[in-house]
């Protein structure tokens, strides 16, 4: 009867799979036993197995799963056979939960768990990420995952395909591909060769190493290599018990209505993708979380809760984050000059399904009834949007949730195009890459708008949603204490009021100066892709990526939001080559710019726009190409004359645009070595024939270039004796990529290019890059490989970042730092106040940056102490 | 019979299953209580207190690459009273090539050596030395927080023709654990940067970046012996004397702290006449501690009470303003 038992179950699941256009796995187990206690293969010709210690078989919502303790050498584990010989091709498949991730800190063998081993050469192991190792002849085959494709309390399926004949290796999890190979990582780089391997298979432990502790249902082999729809295919009966259980198991919590109607329609497709797993799996444990919350006597009942903040402490805030205690009910305060932007930020989770939720701020009144308006806040969301490796991030501040729809079940986005024709989402997180045409990324073709106010927006119970504050001082707002309330409301009705207070200060903020010499320009800039068209055309279409020209209002936009961001001397990059100057460098630079006059009216159109914007533009810097297009290539007796020839022409051509020539031109970008020592020729003569340099480059460089270019924009942390090199030599120095553009997090920006720099007697920063992403998808798309920006793009302007906030807030500290020394000047010749100047002059040099105490907020705080001591007196 | 017996037995053996072995995937490197002291001057084939304690054998890996490095190291390590040691020997094929140091703050650019131990969760240290004894590091917040910022270890180099030997000192206090009560067993490594011959290398094979926990081998403080328990515990709750010098000199002429100086004359004027030769008596030391320690929650005091002023100055707190919440 049993030997029936067992050859149904071949044959229907031979059957099953056979008409789905499967292959059948050549082993597969349920865990069934027979009489001995032996494990079973549900497969023709089938193996055995055995349990080792620290393994046992449950039931489950799927069947029978294979439990493990942790134990190290705890698993199942099968004879081989000749039918898992498979040298050339092969699918390793199977399910695996855990309840906690592995410690990567703990004891070494216990840092990973495995879910798969054979021999000592093959192996599949999870800690936050998925990764195998297959190996022979010394050859490696690895893979690894993004983090966190991988998550705890979650049944995730993996799929690991080898194939010789198609020369890859992949990995799926829950039936998308996360990682792919054509060569091995060691010794050859070679492609996949055939590795017969006849050891036993193994779940649950690497031998000795590495045990998992949670469970393993239904591991499969395939003597082929699966495509993902097979892979899925073959899955469905089991994602949809998942599914049936994620639905039971939400019923017993209020609220969960809406979820539970999401997984009965999902269940009513005809094929289920198994990456719908994780976000459903994520939902129960938010609703779970808010079920605990509700029980926990501190929310007293209310709809919501919300938490006060420092948006530029380090701790960054995502949808499952708790809210801090040491913020809960707390007053937002905001201390500003008089012509400044100055954040707040605050954080709401809602306890139960809140419609239409608008944080409203109320007028803001002095004792004496002396008001600011509500519109000097300017509130945004953070926005969790997802980014590569399909997980979230808070990466951008907009005033329209609709803008992006974010999917966290599936983990899909799309952006909103406001076409004439009415509104569309376009999906920016397609399984591969979009790649676009350069003229296919334009404004025209991506119309995306964010609204310019704060619109209501549903949130959901569980969900910490981050608002972020701007206040917008003004020269006439009249200083002293205003206090206020934000309305946090739904649907019109009041759910909670924050208390607010906002200090304006008694002074307005000086143009940023250095630490060593006040009188001394602390240059702000930034790598700006300044692709403009003539600009005056309405009609014509703006960019939705730099490798397109902006519109004219686009361009604006842009100058704007870099002048309010507290730049001053862009660094402009894109098409301010004069014409003419690289055309004899071919073929080492071959840009040729035949239409002359085009390019000249576009630069003067650019120009008199950064004039209207407020830019000073003296100096200007100009990415010109690695030194005007002489690069590592300059031959003095062959090229001085040309040289001359060429600064001549453009400097006459900036003068009469500027009236001025401190034109600064780009050597080659981060040169080293003997590439670098082959520009010290084209640079002097550069620089007597009064044109200026300026270059980025290593720290371990400076003493090769001081005295031999004007600016040096080096990478390293600031250090004060560089300064003093640079200085000593006639020279200046600024710093970059400490770090490099970055949109989630403020503090390493404010920290990095604010008083990081200042103190260290920096003169300036320029930091890559305020716009540069990838040319081959839109910017939006999760694909775009480029990390290193700032700012996105919209069709009729810029979208902040978090880091971009961060990146002004630094420079606000530097102006702060301005202040008060100027101050302390002032107060030189007051006697009254010569000892308060004299504190507060100690307390600037006192000031240590490489220390782990090092708070750049507190700092200011104290400056601003020392400013009112030294400007209150005045009075 | 007997012969077909032992043919299937020797078959049989020829035909186990290889047992599961690691195949030396988890190094352990060991270190026991000495009651000598290293003097930590990079002299170590001289020093007593390195003498009987064994070089590692475990040739390194280089990074990334199960093959060994041109540029061989090995280590030595021991515990004291009050820290942990190592002592080790970076091989120059041709030490001419050693590059010069222009900014170690960037130490990945030089040759060096780079300590990484995590005796706790989120506590990782990376400690780099150099060959002219310069060292750097990068630990976790929670560690500075720990120790109130007093994350000071010591390190001494010495040249030699053909090698370069490193000695570093881990005090307990910023180690924050001790054997007092058994073994003690934390994720190790040791990283080599070789400029020189162009290589980094490992002690334990690592996969991923230097700071990848996951491929660190372990460190085994063996347990103390019986008399010497009660001196581990009072190193860990007591800063090391290294870390109290540090700190001291570091705020001596900081005029940040001239008002605390000034508020706190006596002991000031003890810590200005501080022996650097009697640091390592216990009770000089201990004393030299309690001043310190008064100065800084002085200075703890009036940085709350400072705060507390100018955000009264800026906001007016009363210490009584109303919540937020249901209206």
């Amino acid at each position: 009867m049993k030997k029936e038992a067992a050859s149904f179950l071949v044959l229907l699941l031979t059957g099953v799979l056979h008409a789905a256009g499967i292959p059948v796995p050549v082993f597969e187990t349920t865990f069934r036993t027979d009489a001995s206690g032996r494990l079973l293969d549900n497969t023709p010709d089938p193996v055995t197995g055995k349990l080792t210690p620290g393994a046992a078989i449950r039931k489950s919502a799927i069947g029978n799963v294979l439990e493990l303790e942790g134990k190290l050498n705890n698993g199942a584990v099968f004879n081989s056979a000749p039918k898992l010989l498979l040298p050339d091709k092969f699918t390793i498949s199977g399910w695996v939960w855990f309840r906690n991730a592995p410690d990567p800190g703990g004891e070494r063998p216990y840092r990973v768990y495995t879910f798969f081993f054979r021999g000592e050469q093959q192996r599949i192991c999870m800690s936050d990420c998925v990764s195998t190792q297959f190996s022979a002849d010394g050859e490696f085959f690895t893979l690894r995952t993004p983090p966190k494709t991988i998550s705890p309390n979650a049944w995730t399926h993996l799929a690991y395909c080898y194939s010789v004949p198609e020369g890859k290796h992949y990995l799926y999890v829950n039936g998308v591909k996360q990682a792919e190979r054509t060569a091995s990582v060691i010794k050859k780089r070679i492609p996949p060769f055939p590795i017969p391997n006849n050891a036993p298979l193994q779940f649950g432990s690497l031998g000795y190493f590495f045990p998992l502790k949670g469970c393993i249902a239904r591991p499969r082999v395939y003597p082929e290599t699966m495509t993902p729809e097979q892979i899925i295919a073959g899955e469905q009966d089991m994602v949809r018990l998942l599914l049936a259980d994620l639905e039971r198991r939400s019923a017993a919590i209020p609220g969960t209505e809406e979820l539970r109607t999401k997984l009965r329609r999902i269940m009513e497709q005809a094929v289920i993708p198994l990456n719908v797993l994780p976000g459903f799996y994520a939902e129960l444990e938010r609703f779970q979380k808010v079920q605990k919350l509700r029980k926990n006597a501190g929310t007293g009942g209310a709809p919501l809760i919300y938490s006060v903040v420092d948006p530029m402490e380090p701790d960054i805030f995502y949808r499952d984050s708790d809210l801090p205690e040491s913020g809960r009910n707390g007053t937002i305060r905001i201390a500003a000059a008089r012509n400044e932007y100055e954040p707040a930020s605050f954080l709401v989770k809602a306890l139960s399904e809140l419609k239409r939720v608008l944080p409203v701020v109320e007028e803001l009144k002095r004792r004496d009834g002396v008001s600011i308006p509500p519109s000097a806040i300017d509130i945004r969301l953070v926005k969790q949007i997802v980014v590569a490796g399909r997980t979230l991030s808070p990466n951008v501040l907009i005033h329209d949730d609709k803008l992006l729809k974010v999917d966290p079940l599936k983990m899909e986005m799309s952006l909103r195009l406001s076409k004439p024709e009415g509104v569309r989402y376009h999906n920016v997180t397609a399984k591969t890459p979009v790649v676009l045409p350069k003229r296919e990324q334009t404004a025209e073709k991506f119309p995306v708008y964010d609204a310019k106010q704060l619109q209501a927006l549903d949130l959901q119970p569980g969900v910490t949603q981050q608002f972020w504050l701007t206040l917008k001082t003004t020269p006439d707002m009249q200083p002293g204490l205003y206090s206020s309330r934000i309305r946090l409301t739904a649907d019109g009705t009041t759910l909670c009021f924050i208390p607010l207070k906002v200090r304006i200060l008694p002074f307005s903020l000086p143009d940023p100066k250095t630490n060593y010499d006040p009188s001394r320009e602390f240059t702000t800039s930034v790598y700006f892709f300044d692709t403009a068209d003539s600009g005056t055309d309405a009609g014509r279409d703006g960019a939705i990526n730099y490798v397109m020209p902006l519109s004219g209002k686009q361009f604006q936009a842009c100058l704007k939001n870099l002048r309010e961001h507290g730049i001053r001397h862009p660094t402009i990059i894109m098409g301010n080559w004069f014409p003419g100057w690289n055309s004899w460098v071919k073929p080492q630079a071959p840009r040729v710019y035949p239409d002359a006059e085009l390019m000249k009216q576009r630069m003067k159109e650019r120009i008199a726009m950064l004039k209207e914007a407020g830019f000073p533009l003296r100096p200007l810097y100009l990415h010109t190409g690695g030194n005007v297009g002489f690069r590592e290539f300059y031959d003095r007796k062959q090229h001085r004359e040309l040289l001359r020839k060429f600064l001549a022409e453009g400097t006459a051509f900036y003068r009469e645009l500027l009236g001025h020539d401190e034109i600064y031109h780009y050597g080659l970008d981060e040169a080293e070595d003997e590439r670098l020592r082959k520009e010290f020729e084209v640079w002097e003569d550069m620089r007597a024939m009064n044109a200026k340099v300026y270059t980025t480059l290593k720290a371990a460089n400076i003493p090769l270039v001081a005295g031999k270019v004007d600016v040096a924009v080096a990478v390293h942390k600031p250090e004060k004796s560089n300064a003093k090199l640079m200085h000593d030599n006639g020279g200046r120095l600024w710093v970059y990529a400490q770090p490099f553009a970055s949109q989630a997090s403020a503090y390493p920006h404010r920290k990095g290019y604010g008083y990081g720099v200042y103190f260290a007697d920096y003169d300036g920063i320029c930091n890559y890059s305020f716009n540069h992403w990838d040319w081959r998808t839109i910017p939006w798309d999760m694909h775009n490989q480029n990390r290193f920006y700032y700012a996105m793009p919209t069709a009729d302007g810029i979208i902040d970042t978090p880091g971009w906030e961060g990146y002004r807030e630094g420079i606000d500290d530097v102006r702060y730092a301005t202040k008060l020394r100027q101050e302390i000047l002032r107060a030189g010749s007051d006697p009254r106040k010569k000892e308060t100047a004299e504190k507060a002059s100690c307390f600037l040099d006192s000031v240590r940056i490489d220390t782990m105490e090092f708070d750049p907020a507190w700092t200011r705080l104290q400056i601003i102490d020392f400013i009112l001591d030294l400007t209150e007196e005045q009075k | 019979m007997t012969k077909h017996i032992l043919l299937v037995l020797i078959t049989g053996v020829f035909f186990l299953p290889a047992p599961l072995l690691p195949a030396s995937e988890l190094r352990t490197a060991a270190a026991s209580f000495s009651e000598l002291s290293p003097e930590l001057d990079g002299e170590i084939e001289r020093d007593p207190a390195w003498s009987g304690i064994p070089w590692s054998r475990e040739l390194f890996y280089l990074h990334r690459r199960k093959q060994p490095p041109v540029n061989a190291t090995r280590f030595k390590t021991l515990y004291t009273g009050d820290a942990l040691y190592f002592a080790v020997e970076c091989r120059e094929q041709d030490i001419s090539k050693l590059k010069r140091i222009y900014n170690f703050g960037e130490f990945w650019n030089y040759d060096n050596l780079e300590l990484f131990l995590q005796p706790k969760e989120k506590e990782l240290m990376q400690l780099v030395g150099n060959y002219e004894g310069m060292k750097q590091n990068i630990v976790a917040r929670d560690v500075a927080r720990r120790t109130g910022y007093k994350t000071s270890w010591l390190c001494a180099a010495k040249l030699g023709g053909d090698r370069w030997y490193l000695e570093i000192c881990v005090p307990f206090y910023l180690l924050g654990v001790v054997p007092d009560r058994g073994d003690v067993s934390m994720p190790f490594n040791l990283c080599r940067n070789s400029v020189s011959a162009s290589e980094r290398s490992t002690w334990s094979f690592q996969s991923g970046s230097f700071n990848n926990v996951k491929d660190f081998g372990r460190l085994v403080l063996r347990k103390a012996p019986e008399n010497r328990r009660s001196a581990l515990r009072q190193a860990l709750s007591r800063p090391h004397w290294s870390a109290l010098e540090e700190r001291w000199l570091a705020i001596r002429n900081d005029p940040a702290w001239k008002p605390v100086f000034d508020r706190n004359p006596r002991e000031y004027a003890e810590l200005m006449r501080y022996d650097r030769k009697r640091m390592r008596e216990p009770d000089y030391a201990a004393r030299f501690y309690g001043n310190l320690s008064r100065l800084e929650t002085y200075s703890g005091k009036l940085r709350t009470e400072k705060r507390e002023r100018i955000l009264k100055r800026l906001f007016e707190e009363t210490g009584h303003e109303a919540q937020g919440g249901m209206p």
